[in-house]
This record gives C-alpha cells, structure tokens and sequence, in this order.
C-alpha cells in the first residue's frame, strides 16, 4: 500500500508506455512444467513483455527446467545466477534452492530464512515484483498445490499490476489457483495457452498512443457518476477517497473489461451489477499481513499494550477497535500481542476488540480465522503454536484469539463511533481517504479515544493537523496518544444519515453475531418488544442465551453470575429449568413449532402459570416465548411450608443432578484432555503432510523434467543405434571384462560378429587380424592405466591394414569402464605413401646428382624452406628462414634485385628466375640461380623451385664478356689509329703506291702485333713478352742480316704493344731501307734490360760492315711515327751515330697501370 | 660574320685531350684544318686541368677515357666555364653523355671528319 510511491512513479516516468518493459512473474509448483510450456509457446521475442518464472524445485537437485523450457518455446531461457537485468523477450529461471527478487528491473537471488515446508517463494518474488515494477507487472498463477502466490498476487494488484489465474480445470493440481482465486482479486482466468494473449491484450489496450492519458481524463469525469452508482448499489459512498488511486482502479477496470473509454464503462456498471461489486472490491483492495511492519508492532506491544495490561484492574475492559480490518489480520495480531502480554504477565484482563469494515465479504473471512499455511511465518515464533491450530493445509486463529474480537460492519465516515477506546489501529487505511475524508476521520478517532488512549497508524500515516489532539509517543512507528481535552461529538454524522442512504446494502450473510441487528429504527419496535410483547428468548440448539426481551424475572433467575451464565437450563427457575431443557431437546429433533402447556414457575416472589412456545427459526436457533396463563400469585408462608416435603425431594434430586454434573464435568474434562492430545497429533500430522506435500510437489517437478529427459535420451539412444548400423567405420566397445557391448556392422570384415556375440570375451572370438594378440594386449593395458592406445594391423592376407586407436571408455562417474577400439582403414593410404616414396627418393637421387636443391617459400608467413644442399649452398644457419634473413645471405650489390623479385612473385608473379651472389669472403663469390614457380594449391599459394650453382658459369660469361669488351676497344683504338694513320700518311706522302705500300706494311705490323696478343689470350698462362714484340717486328726481314736479340723476360701491357709495335717496326724497316739489313756484311743487335727504378730500355744497335753516313736521317711520316709512338709510351729516344754503328735506345717506364 | 673574318678576328681555341698519339696528332691537324687553334693535344686528364687553369678554350675535343683516368672530371669543370663540349670515343655512350652535359656533341671513334666540322662549327 505505497500509494506515494507510485504517484511518483507516474509523474517521473518520461519513456512512452509503448516501449515499456513488462515483467510477467509466473508461478508454479508441482504440475507446473506442463503449464509453463504450454503457456510460453505463444510468446513471441518481439515485444516487450520479460517472463521470470518461480517454480518450486527441489533444493538438492540440479534443476533441467531451463533446458526443457528452451525446446518448447522461441524465447531465450536462462536460469537466474543473480544480477541479471531484466529485458523483454527473455525467459528468467529461478535457481533451485534460492529466493528471488527484483529491484530496479534486475534479478537478485536471496536465501530461505523459512525451513522447507513454509518457504513461499513465488509470494515472496510477486511482492517484490509489485513493488519494483507497478502496474508494469503481472502476475500469473499456474498448477501446484498449497496456496503461494495468493499473498503474493494481492501486493500485485495493490500496485496496480496484472492478476492471472490458470483455469483450475486445466490445472493438473488446482490447489494455487484455487486459492488465488479466492482472493477474488484475479482479473483473468484462462487455460495456459491463452494467458499471454490475454496479458498483450491488456497492455496493448493501455500502451494505445495517448490513451492511457485520455482515458484516465474521462475516467475523472466520470467519477462523481461511477461512485453515485457504486453508492446506490453497495452502500458505500467512495467519492471522499483519493482522487489518484480512484481513477487509477477505474482505468484497470476498464483495461480489464476492454472498453474504450470510462463513458463505455459508465454504461456497463449501471447496467450490470455484478461489476458493481467487481469495483468494489478492486477499490478495497489492501495488502495486510500478521504483524506488518513488526517492529512497529514491538514498539507498539512496549508502549500501548504492555502499560494497558498491567494498569487494569480485573473488572476493567481494556476497549481496542480496529477500523478498516479487511481480513482481521491486523486485528488477531493485535489480539495476539495483548493475549501474549496477559499470558507473560499472568494477569487476567477483560479484552475487547472491534474490528469494523465496510466489507462483508473480508468480515466473513475475518471470522473464519483460517489462513494460508503460508502465512503462518508472518506470526513470531513464540505466538504461532499458543494462538494457531493447523487445519487442512490452512491454519486456524485459535478460539481463545477469536473470542477477543467483535467483527462488524461498519463505515468510519458513516456510521456512529465507538467511544471509550483504549487503543485505535488504524493501519494503511487514511492513505485511501482524501484530504476531506481524512480530515473528517481524525475527529472521530479523537473522539472514539479515551484520553489518554493510543492511536496506532500505517508507516506512511500521519495526523496532518491534528497534532493538537494526537502527541506522538513514537514517531517512527505511528504510535500517537489522544491529549486530554473535550473532544467534539463529529458533527457532520448527525447531519447526514437518512438524507443520502438510499437503499441499505441487503444483507448477504449470516449476521447474528453483528451489533447492528434490528433494533433501533426510532426505538419503536424495541419499545413494543420491552414493553408489550411476551417474554421472549433467542437461544442456540445447546440452550445458550443469545438475546432476551420482555420481562424475564419470573421466569429465569439472574441474580447469581449476572452475565456469566447464560444457559437457559442454568439460570431458568424451577418449574421452567425442566420445561425448557425438555423442549430444547425435542425441536433439535423435530424442527417444529411446539408448545408446553400449563406449567408454573416458581420463584421467591410467587407462582406464574404459563405456556411456553417454542419455534424453530432458520439459523438453528429457536425463539421461546412465555405466555402468561394466569394471573401471578404472590408466595405466602404456607405456600412455603406446604412445599416443604416436595422441596426436600426435589432437593434430593438436584443433589444427585449436582453430583452427576460433577462427574459429567470430569468426564467431559478427561474427553477435553484426551481431545487436545488428538488435536496436538493432528496437528503434528498436518505439518507432516505439509512437508510430505512440499516434497511431493518438489518430487512431481522432478519427475517432469525427468520425463523431458527420458524422452530426449530415447532419441539419442536412436540416433546412436542409428549411427551404428550406418556407419562405415569398425567400431568396438568392450566393457570393463573386454565382453563384447557393442559394435558396428562395419566390424565384420575384422570380426565375424553375430549379434549373440554380445556379451562373449572378445578373447574367445576369432578374427582376421594376424596381430591379434596384440591387439587384446593393448587393449588390457588400456584397460588397466586408462590411456590411448594407436596400432597398425593388417589381416592374415597382409591385403589390408588399418590404424586401430584404442581408447578407455570413461563411464559418467568418471570411472574407466571399458574401451573403445575404432579401426580406420589406411590401406590405400598406405600404397599411396609407398608410391610416393619411392618417387621422392627418385627424385632426391636425380637432385643430388644435379646438385640441385629444392626450396619452398610461404609468401604469406615471408618464410623460405632450403634443403640441405641449398642451406649449405647459401650458408644459411637454418633450413627455414625468414625472407628478411635469407636476403641478408646475398651479396649486398644484389640483394636489392633479389629482394625485388620476391617482393614480384609473392604478391602476384607466377615465376621467379634470378642469379645472384651470395654474400662471403671475396673476391671470388658463389654464385647461385634461383628457378621457381608458383604451386596453387587448395590450401595455399606457396613457391617452389629449385637453386644451383652457377659461379663457373658465371664467371666463364664474365670472362668472355670482359674479353669482348677489351677487343672491340682494341679493334676500334686499332681502326682510328689507322685511319689517323692515312689522314696523317696522306698530308706527307705524295704518290698513292708510296701511300699504299706504307700504309701497308704499317697495318701489317699492327696485325702481327695483334696476332701477339691474341696469342697470349689463347694460351693465359703465355706472358705478352718484349722478346716477342721484338722478334714479331723482325720477323720480316729474317736471314736478311745476322741479329743477335737478348735480355730477361720483361713482361709487357697490351696497350703497350701497339705503340712498341709501331717504333720497332719503324726501326726495322728504316734498317730495311738505309740501315743494316738492306746492305749486306752487317748485323743488328737489340738488347733490352731493366733497372732498378722499372725503367725498360731497349737499344737497338745496327753494326755496319762500313761506316756510315748519319745525315740520311729521314724525318717523315716514319719518324713521326717513331716520335708518336715514343710519346705514347712516355718514354725518350736516343740516336746515336758511331763510325761503323748507328744505335738508338728507348728508355721508357712501363706504365703502373698495366 | 663569315669564318674567315672571324679567323682572322681570333682564332676559336679547342682544346684536344686524347691519349692516342696518332690519334690526336691526327686531331690537331684536322682542328687546324677547320681553322682553329689547338690547345694540347693533352694525354692526361691532369695535364689538361692544369692548361686550362691559365686558358680558357672555346671548346673541347675529349676522349672518355684518358691514361689516368676518365675525363669526365675535367669535363665538369669545362662545363661549369661554359665551354662546348665534343666527346671523341670508341665506347661512348650517347644518352648518358647527353643526359650528364644537355649541350655537348659525341663523336664516334674512328673520326667523321665531317661530323666533327659540324660538331665544331655548330658552337
């Protein structure tokens, strides 16, 4: 009842109702599994309704609820661990043995505080859910046995929520929604499959656009028309009481009832009473529990009922009234303290309670006492055995309890007030009332209180303003006392009744026990009755008296006990006593009018004849009425005396009667001892069966999902058996004596199993394999240390060979029960692996011989593989390598090509052909051809190749290439020497033949020359030599002349030659034309040396047999030549003329270059 | 201005570095003929960078590669005084002459008389 709370809620909430989570609570219990799924199959994920579902589950057994759910329905399921927030479309499990609860939209696990038989943890969850949620929560209530979840449902509906209730009918156990249904506070009753239709319809209706708002502005038009007509039907007029929390009924009634707006409704009430009542009974809907708030109640039982217990006398009344007591659980609780506090005081206190409602039908429940087992923890510990008795799965107030209250209706704002109170508990009731009616209450409260008295309100009451007349004593817990000062008799009570009281609410229960019989219309009647009818008494089937009228004195006798004894038989006089017991005992029987005639009572003052009559009335009780037959005649002396003898007899009968009674009374005490024994059995046996019941609902929810099990085990079961007869695969299944189990139908080409053969020793039966006797080893071995076995057998035939994989069979305790032998045919795995081999290793031979390797590089892993040849060939640390790494192995001038081509291939080339050097010590460096191509496999693209070695090869091309490059040179250098050679012979040279003939015999000695050095090339070990240059230039003119050549082997450089070449020719043909070889008798000598400093000279000396003229010096194109060619070598010529000799000397040093 | 005015006004001075003797003996007559004046013929690339320190030629006849070494050096420096180059050589190659030095002329070894008036007279 936190009206406050949600005002607040409804003015704070800013997302649009649309999109609003709703939480549906679903409760269940034994049966439930059925329900449950039946129920969510028709969820769809797609709107925004979430579903908590709180079962009943055995705390000691792993639930499989979540598992069974999730086949049956699209949503989501999970069971609960805590801390999960809840979103729509998802289905919510509760965890066996935990409470559950929501706050701020998220799940929360909590722990029984209850032993097993009281938990009530689908209460528990509605009540939380209420309170989190609103009127965003709905409640559904489905099989189970008990009644949890009716508690539970009415905090639900308090705030505002949704009520369902599965259709009992369909109910495997109907006892939950029974009891919810109870309540009369459920809005739906459906089978499960239309529930979350029925819960959509209801949110949709007030999710519809704007129509939350503008219906609840027609509702408040409405009202005052809603409430008249409530009015005119029950009795009660509501318009005083909180304009909010009334429109908000209204609306839920017309969201229930699918209307459009509150004129619809208007309609609808007045034509069908029946909702007149519904309204009614929404607008009262209350959440009251034992000892709600129960601090507050302690503080009350220390401040109130304590002080009043011990402050009364033993004639004092203590006077408590309860205004608003719905169904008296408020007011056994307070019954409860005070008796609790008489019995801990040992006092005996005349106590009396007034609870007062407007409702009937909650009084009805307040009278019978009997509440939900489950309600019974509410009752502090000590209390529940003194003031409860177990009935039938309920419990009971105790006699003892409920003789303490007078229920009655009564309407605070309505009827007169009780006066004289010592204790006013007006609990959670003002909150409902507005301002006015509030207002108009506390003045009657003030009035009803003694001074002095206690007020005791709801946790979010308060006195407003009047704190005048109520002093808090605590203010926490709403205990106020009434100040002393007059109160005022509330004057509005006299102004109003009879002007707006139309038709009174007709009765619709027994009511005999209410204060407000029909006595007191203007007081006529009761005057008729007191005055002028005959005396007439009400009394019940065992003669107690319930009411008298008239003047009884002559006929019954009050004088001793006064209002203690008020049996019939007990206080009638003689003369009536045996009358009356009589005639009691026979309408019991007869149930018919029945008169007693002439009889005469008799009392101290006189004799009365009389009739009596008495008539059987339809409640069971009877009316006896005396009728007067004569006049009363007074006692007289004699009257006394004449009586005497008789009375002696008489006497003696009442003796013997008394006696009788007496032992009657022990009789009926030993009955009442022994019935107590019976009713303390009975009631042990009854928390038995709750507990024997609570398992039964636990062991049904078991069995459920056990039956879900089973089902889905069948179809594995099928599955597996399915699998073994299709399969191709030998399978084998020992247990742990290596019997046979199981096995596939593909076994038969190792085992010629039948299927008698389960069972048998697998030793005992033959098979194909010639390794048998291994396999059974390795399977002992597998059996004994419970690890993995491989083997490779083949059958007798050697035709075919399997991999058998022998593992251990691990049973669900984890235990080694057996193994398993799987056989995987590799035969054609096998001959492939032969061919391959021996094609690799003819390979390997044909690389080997080739000095070929083989590489392989990963484009994507940047990796290359080498074999061994080519690691060593690269001098790699590492047959595989990283590209960065094998890169490094290069010479660095290559490095960058190489790096390039692979960059080339890896990312789309399809071949790569590259010649390099490996990196090393110089001058001489490996190198190497890389040939490879790109493999597209399905796994991935890699580069394969191979990588020889190429270094003669490539040193042999470098060769060549060097040597060509040095001969065109030479041949171009020889070409424009020669043409210089015309150019410059041309200038001096006159006639064409002299031209010719020396232009000639020049390019002639040029070709000799060349001839020389293309010797030396020839044969690399023959050093280019002067000698030979000398001699090549003479060779000419040999026999012409004796020549005498001499001196060492002086190597020289071939572009030396040309220009010695040229000068030696010179000479030669000079000592051809002038000198000595042209004349005969002379001889040439040519010396050549060198010296210390590398200076190379040649003397070319011409001996004549005659001395010789120098002045025939020639000084043409010759000489320049021989001058050129001097300069070429950067070396001098000397000439020098002697008689008979003519000797010239070149001197020059041989370039350091050559 | 016709060429004999300008002979006779200055001759044009070349510069002749090659280290085959007949051949720039050849050379020197040929420049001669055209109606220049020869500085050099040079052998080295050394003995010419020190002739041109004092004189400066209008242009120059050059071998690629000389007794010590290629001319490539001295052709930098002429370049860099703003002398027309003509390369003469047996292996020279035109586009990287051309790329390096954008004005200069080649020559193909054995010389092209006319080719090298050309060359000669275009600067």
């Amino acid at each position: 009842m936190r009206d406050e709370d949600e005002t607040l809620r409804d003015g704070g909430k800013d997302t649009p109702d649309r999109e609003r989570l709703c939480v549906v609570g679903i409760g269940a219990s034994a049966g439930g599994l059925e329900a449950i799924r039946e129920m969510l199959a028709g969820a769809q994920r797609d709107n925004n309704l979430a579903y908590v579902v709180v079962q009943h589950l055995d705390p000691n057994h792993e639930s499989l609820l979540a598992e069974l759910l999730a086949r049956h329905t699209d949503l989501p399921v999970r069971q609960v661990s805590g801390g999960e927030k809840v979103t729509a479309g998802h289905v919510y499990i509760i965890p066996p043995g935990s409470g559950l609860s929501i706050r701020d939209g998220v799940l929360d696990l909590t722990e029984f505080r209850q032993p097993r038989g009281l938990r009530r943890p689908i209460d528990d969850f509605f009540e939380s859910l209420a309170l989190d949620q609103g009127r965003f929560a709905a409640c559904v209530i489905l099989s189970g046995t008990g009644a949890d979840g009716s508690a539970g449902l009415r905090a639900i509906k308090e705030h505002g929520g949704l009520c369902i209730v599965q259709d009992p009918e369909t109910a495997k156990y109907d006892g939950m929604p029974t009891s919810a249904q109870g309540t009369g506070l459920v809005d739906f009753v459906r089978r499960p499959s239309l529930i979350v239709e029925a819960i959509q319809q209801f949110y949709a209706h007030s999710f519809l656009d704007k129509s939350d708002r503008a219906l609840a502005s027609t509702v408040e038009s409405n009202l005052a028309d809603i409430c008249t007509v409530v009015r005119n039907f029950v009795g009660h007029d509501f318009s005083g009481y909180k304009k909010s929390t009334l429109v908000r009924r209204v609306q839920r009634r017309v969201q229930v009832l699918a209307l459009e707006d509150a004129d619809q409704y208007l309609r609808h009430i007045r034509a069908d009473p029946s909702e007149c009542e519904f309204l009614f009974r929404d607008l009262l809907i209350n959440v009251t529990r034992f000892f709600r708030d129960e601090e507050h109640f302690e503080q009350l039982r220390e401040r109130c009922v304590k002080p009043l217990v011990r402050g009364s006398g033993n004639e004092d009344e203590i006077r408590v009234w309860v205004p608003g007591c719905s169904s008296g659980e408020e007011a056994y609780s307070i019954a409860m303290l005070f008796a609790e506090e008489c019995r801990l005081q040992k006092r005996s206190v005349n106590i009396q309670i007034f609870a007062t409602d407007i409702d009937e039908q909650m009084l009805r429940l307040a009278r019978e006492a009997s509440y939900p087992q489950a309600a019974l923890v509410d009752i502090p510990e000590e209390m529940r055995d003194t003031y409860t008795v177990a009935r039938d799965g309920r419990f009971q107030i105790s006699a003892k309890i409920r003789d303490m209250i007078r229920f009655s209706v009564h309407s605070i704002v309505r009827d007169p007030p009780f006066s004289n109170i010592d204790l006013l508990s007006c609990r959670n009731l003002l909150i409902y009332f507005g301002d006015q009616l509030q207002a108009a209450a506390l003045p009657i409260f003030q009035y009803a209180l003694k001074p002095g008295g206690t007020l005791f309100l709801g946790p979010s009451e308060t006195v407003g303003r009047f704190d005048h007349a109520f002093r808090p004593i605590e203010q926490g817990a709403r205990i106020f006392e009434r100040t002393e000062g007059r109160p005022e008799y509330p004057l509005h009570l006299r102004g109003q009744d009879g002007r707006d009281m139309p038709a009174r609410r007709r009765p619709r229960e027994d009511d005999q026990r209410s204060t407000r019989l029909e006595w007191g219309d203007g007081g006529a009647i009761e005057r008729i009755l007191a005055t002028y009818a005959p005396p007439t008494l009400r009394v019940s089937s065992s003669g107690e008296i319930l009411r008298t009228t008239g003047r009884l004195g002559k006929y019954l006798d009050f004088s001793h006990g006064a209002e203690g004894n008020r049996f019939a038989p007990a206080v009638a006089r003689p003369g009536v006593r045996e009358g009356i017991s009589a005639m009691i005992r026979q309408i019991s029987r007869s149930k018919k009018r029945t008169i007693s005639r002439g009889l005469v009572a008799q009392s101290e003052f006189g004799r009365q004849a009389f009739d009596m009559i008495a008539e059987p009335l339809t409640d069971g009780t009877f009316l006896v009425v005396f009728r007067d037959t004569d006049r009363f005649e007074s006692a007289e002396e004699d009257d006394f005396d004449s009586l005497e003898p008789m009375d002696s007899h008489v006497q003696s009968l009442e003796d013997e009667l008394r006696s009788t009674r007496v032992r009657l009374h022990t009789t009926v005490e030993e009955l009442e001892t022994a019935n107590e024994e019976l009713k303390s059995s009975n009631e042990e046996m009854m928390s038995m069966n709750e507990e024997l019941q609570s398992t039964n609902e636990e062991l049904s929810t078991v069995n459920d999902e056990l039956k879900g099990k089973v089902d889905e085990l069948s179809v594995a079961n099928a599955d597996l058996s399915n699998f073994f007869a299709s399969t191709a695969m030998p399978l084998l299944v020992l247990d742990a004596n290596m019997d046979i189990r199981n096995f596939t139908d593909a076994i038969q080409s190792i085992y010629p199993f039948r299927s008698s053969d389960r069972g048998r020793p697998l030793t005992e039966v033959t098979s194909t394999l010639r390794e048998n006797d291994e396999v059974l080893e390795a399977t002992r071995e597998v059996l004994r240390d419970g690890k993995v076995r491989h083997l490779r057998v083949a059958d007798r035939e050697d035709e075919r060979t399997w991999s058998l994989l022998i593992t251990p069979y691990v049973s669900r305790d984890k235990d080694l029960d057996g193994a398993t032998l799987v056989f995987s045919e590799v035969t054609d795995a096998l001959r492939l692996e032969e061919a391959l081999q021996q094609e690799g290793e003819r390979l390997r031979l044909a690389l080997d011989v080739s000095l070929l390797s083989v590489w392989e590089c990963d484009p994507r892993a940047r990796t290359i593989r080498l074999d061994h040849t080519g690691s060593s060939m690269l001098a790699a640390s590492d047959p595989e390598l990283a590209i960065a790494e094998f890169i490094n192995t290069v010479h660095p001038e290559d490095r960058d090509r190489v790096a390039r081509a692979f960059a080339d291939v890896s990312e789309d080339g399809d071949a790569i052909d590259i010649t390099f050097r490996i990196d090393g010590e110089g001058p001489r460096y490996t190198s190497v051809q890389m040939v490879g191509k790109r493999m597209h496999s399905r796994r991935t693209a890699r580069i394969l190749g191979v990588v020889f070695d190429v270094t003669n090869e490539q040193e042999d091309r470098d060769i060549r290439e060097m040597m060509l490059r040095e001969m065109n040179h030479r041949v171009k250098n020889m070409f424009s020497i020669i043409s210089g050679m015309v150019r410059i012979a041309g200038r001096s040279t006159s006639s064409v033949p002299d031209l010719v003939q020396g232009i000639q015999s020049r390019v002639n000695a040029l070709a000799r020359s060349h001839d020389l050095t293309q010797r030396s090339h020839a044969n690399a070990r023959q050093v280019l030599s002067l000698e030979d240059a000398v001699r090549a230039s003479l060779e000419p003119y040999d026999g012409l002349a004796p020549m005498d050549l001499q001196g060492p082997l002086i190597e020289i450089g071939g572009h030396e030659l040309t220009a010695l070449s040229l000068l030696l020719h010179e000479w030669a043909t000079n000592a051809a034309k002038y000198g000595v070889l042209g004349q005969p008798g002379g001889r040439l000598e040519v010396r050549w040396s060198r010296d210390a400093t590398g200076e190379v000279r040649i003397e070319w000396n011409e001996i004549h047999a005659t001395r010789v003229d120098p002045g025939e010096e020639s000084s043409g194109f010759g000489s320049t030549l021989i001058q050129l060619s001097a300069a070429q070598l950067n070396g001098r010529i000397d000439v020098v003329h002697t008689g008979t000799e003519r000797r010239m000397t070149l001197a020059y040093v041989p370039d350091a270059s050559s | 201005m016709s060429l004999t005015q300008a002979a006779e006004d200055r001759k044009k001075r070349v510069l002749v570095c090659e280290d085959e003797h007949i051949v720039a003996l050849d050379l020197k007559l040929l420049v001669e003929e055209f109606g220049y004046e020869v500085i050099g013929p040079f052998a080295t690339v050394s003995s010419a960078a020190r002739i041109i320190e004092r004189e400066r030629p209008d242009m120059a006849i050059l071998d690629v590669s000389l007794k010590d070494g290629e001319v490539y050096p001295l052709a930098d420096q002429l370049d860099g005084m703003g002398v027309r180059l003509v390369f003469h050589s047996g292996h020279v190659n035109d586009a990287e002459i051309s790329e390096r030095y954008p004005g200069a002329a080649c020559c193909q070894k054995p010389v092209n008389t006319g080719a090298l008036q050309d060359a000669l007279s275009e600067g």
